[in-house]
């Protein structure tokens, strides 16, 4: 079940002198059971980019479609009423299949308790009690939350634990895709290993597909299998870390930078050091050193 | 006077919030006794988890909350002054998380102003202080721009220019970066670093970055309130199961000089007459150990 954009533009203010383009012809496909990161600095896009993944911004131009199907062209001949209808239920069942967390989600949260918080949205879904209680039992072991704090309110959790929450409600929609607008800012390092490897498990467990947007390329190069780099509405690199970090100096010209033991590892080969691959964590530059110096 | 900031004993209780809003029996030690002192010109850098009272401490720099027992000091003023709460506020400048909160005027300029405004300082001084300000953070050209088309690095800065353009001996910096992009949050340490070096301005900066931790002068790690390990980034980073234990990170190089003291890695590396000390902080030092140039 693909999310397919195809030759998509979007402008802000069309026509008016503010007008600015987001988003230039972009076709880009985001496959089922992948670990994506999305990368590029603040205006270059991106978030342009996933809110459209959620049918909150319609293109300007071009197409987009979840699973064949695009979300917003309807047959011809339809009777007002009758479009405006398909048209609702379209964007409920993509917004169903396409879990967006926005950036703090912490802040939107509104129950009196996190239980309470999770079932919101099943609950509009019109699931029955018995399976909205079932899924935020499981959402909330997903995320790391015990379950004694289902009746407590959200507004007594930590920082770390609050965002679990909204991103455990967005989950007991049981979504295809889920996007994540930068879910660790502003969280300690403890607090960011713990969203981020939850979310890595719960990836290779449940194969549920995961776009991250983050601005920390140590974060993107340890957990995706794929990096989007986007600049000025364009995509300007697609592939796996490895080969898009192979790229430091159009990174860095784009307001971003590579891991820093990527950084190492093209220092020590100007020096002369024999490394092969694209190195991305200490872990494997220790291993790449071990093999240099035969230990 | 050579001090910027001392503390002594200073420790800050509150009362949590039960369920229904109201103050339960249960008190909670955001500090608890902390002892520090911090000299004029210096570069400081506070790490600790979420909840380790940090923020508190910042606060308090600022006297947004005063000390429950034990005393701060802020350039020789005691903070639970009351009479002298504006001079504090004066002399330690404060820059949150959020550009967008700190935002109040819709032309960059005006913004900057607002404080010396409030000040009561003169009109044609004010405008000298702007300009000043706005090109010591390299955001002169923007004078006349509304900060909404602004990048949060761009902001930050703005922000940044605001607190300066109130002299401020101090500026304490609340997660300045955790909200921007690579090249913002380049853009605000390089300020933040000429700020310190060219115009002598003290600056207590928290962060979660270890990256620009390691640009520190000294650093201090708060933990459940209290001040659990200090010292030169190359002393503080070189513990990195200490820094791990407490729920922090050093950066990726000197996690790699640690994983190569290894004792079987050292005397491979010495064979080759290469030697790893274990409190590297930058990329330069490792290639240089790893390389020698001679």
């Amino acid at each position: 079940m693909p999310i397919e954009l195809k030759h998509v533009s979007y402008t802000y203010d069309p026509g008016l002198p503010t007008a600015k383009d987001a988003l230039k012809d972009v076709s880009l496909t985001f496959r089922e059971k992948e670990f994506v990161g999305i990368i590029g600095h603040t205006g270059s896009g991106k978030s342009t980019l996933i809110q459209m993944l959620n049918g909150l911004i319609q293109p300007t131009e071009g197409e987009i479609l979840l699973n064949g199907e695009s979300y917003y062209s309807f047959p011809e001949g339809m009777k007002k009423r009758q479009l405006k209808k398909a048209q609702a239920a379209r964007l409920k069942s993509i917004r169903q299949q396409v879990g967006l967390v926005f950036q703090y989600p912490e802040h939107q949260l509104f129950e009196m308790t996190v239980a309470k918080d999770i079932a919101f949205g099943p609950a509009n879904l019109g699931l029955p009690e018995e399976e909205i209680a079932a899924r935020v039992d499981e959402c909330m072991a997903m995320v790391g939350l015990k379950p004694e704090l289902k009746e407590k309110s959200p507004f007594e959790l930590s920082g770390g634990q609050k965002r679990r929450v909204a991103i455990a409600g967005v989950l007991a929609m049981k979504p295809a895709f889920l996007v994540l607008d930068e879910p660790t800012a502003g969280l300690d390092p403890r607090g960011r290993d713990g969203i981020l490897g939850r979310i890595r498990r719960l990836q290779e467990e449940t194969q549920i597909a995961v776009i991250l947007v983050s601005h920390s390329m140590e974060d993107v190069a340890r957990y995706t299998d794929r990096i989007i780099a986007v600049d000025d509405g364009r995509i300007r690199f697609d592939g796996k870390p490895r080969e898009v970090f192979e790229h430091a100096q159009e990174l860095r010209q784009m307001g971003l930078g590579i891991p820093q033991m990527t950084e190492l590892g093209f220092r020590l080969k100007e020096k002369g050091l024999p490394l092969h691959d694209t190195i991305l964590s200490v872990e494997e530059m220790l291993q790449a050193l071990k093999e240099v110096y035969s230990c | 006077m050579k001090e910027m900031v001392k503390s002594e004993g200073l420790t800050f209780t509150y009362m949590e919030e039960t369920e229904e809003g109201q103050t339960g029996a249960e008190m909670k030690k955001a500090l608890d006794g902390v002892d520090l002192s911090i000299r004029k010109g210096q570069m400081i850098v506070i790490l600790g988890h979420n909840g380790s009272g940090k923020s508190t401490f910042a606060k308090m720099l600022n006297a947004l909350l005063k000390p429950t027992s034990g005393s701060l000091w802020v350039d020789g003023i005691d903070t639970s002054d009351d009479e002298m709460l504006w001079n504090v506020r004066q002399s330690a400048g404060m820059i949150f998380q959020n550009p967008d909160n700190q935002m109040i005027a819709s032309i960059v300029e005006e913004d900057v102003a607002f404080g010396p405004e409030n000040l009561g300082v003169d009109p044609p001084l004010i405008r000298q202080r702007v300009d000043e300000a706005l090109e010591a953070v390299g955001m002169a050209a923007y004078a006349k721009a509304s900060p909404a088309h602004l990048s949060g690095g761009q902001k930050q800065r703005i922000a940044i220019a605001g607190i300066l353009a109130m002299k401020p001996d101090l500026i304490v910096l609340d997660e300045p970066t955790a909200m921007l992009d690579p090249r913002g949050r380049a853009e605000v340490m390089k300020t933040l670093q000429k700020l310190n070096k060219e115009d002598n301005i003290t600056i207590v900066h928290i962060t979660h970055y270890m990256e620009e931790a390691a640009m520190a002068d000294y650093l201090y790690v708060i933990d459940q309130g209290k001040v659990a390990l200090s010292g030169t980034p190359r002393e503080v980073f070189s513990q990195v199961e200490r820094m791990k234990e407490l729920g922090l990170d050093v950066p990726p190089v000197t996690e790699l000089a640690y994983r190569l003291q290894d004792p079987v890695m050292q005397e491979k590396l010495k064979a080759r007459g290469i030697e790893i000390p274990g409190d590297i902080l930058t990329v330069e030092e490792m290639v240089e150990a790893l390389c020698p140039s001679n």
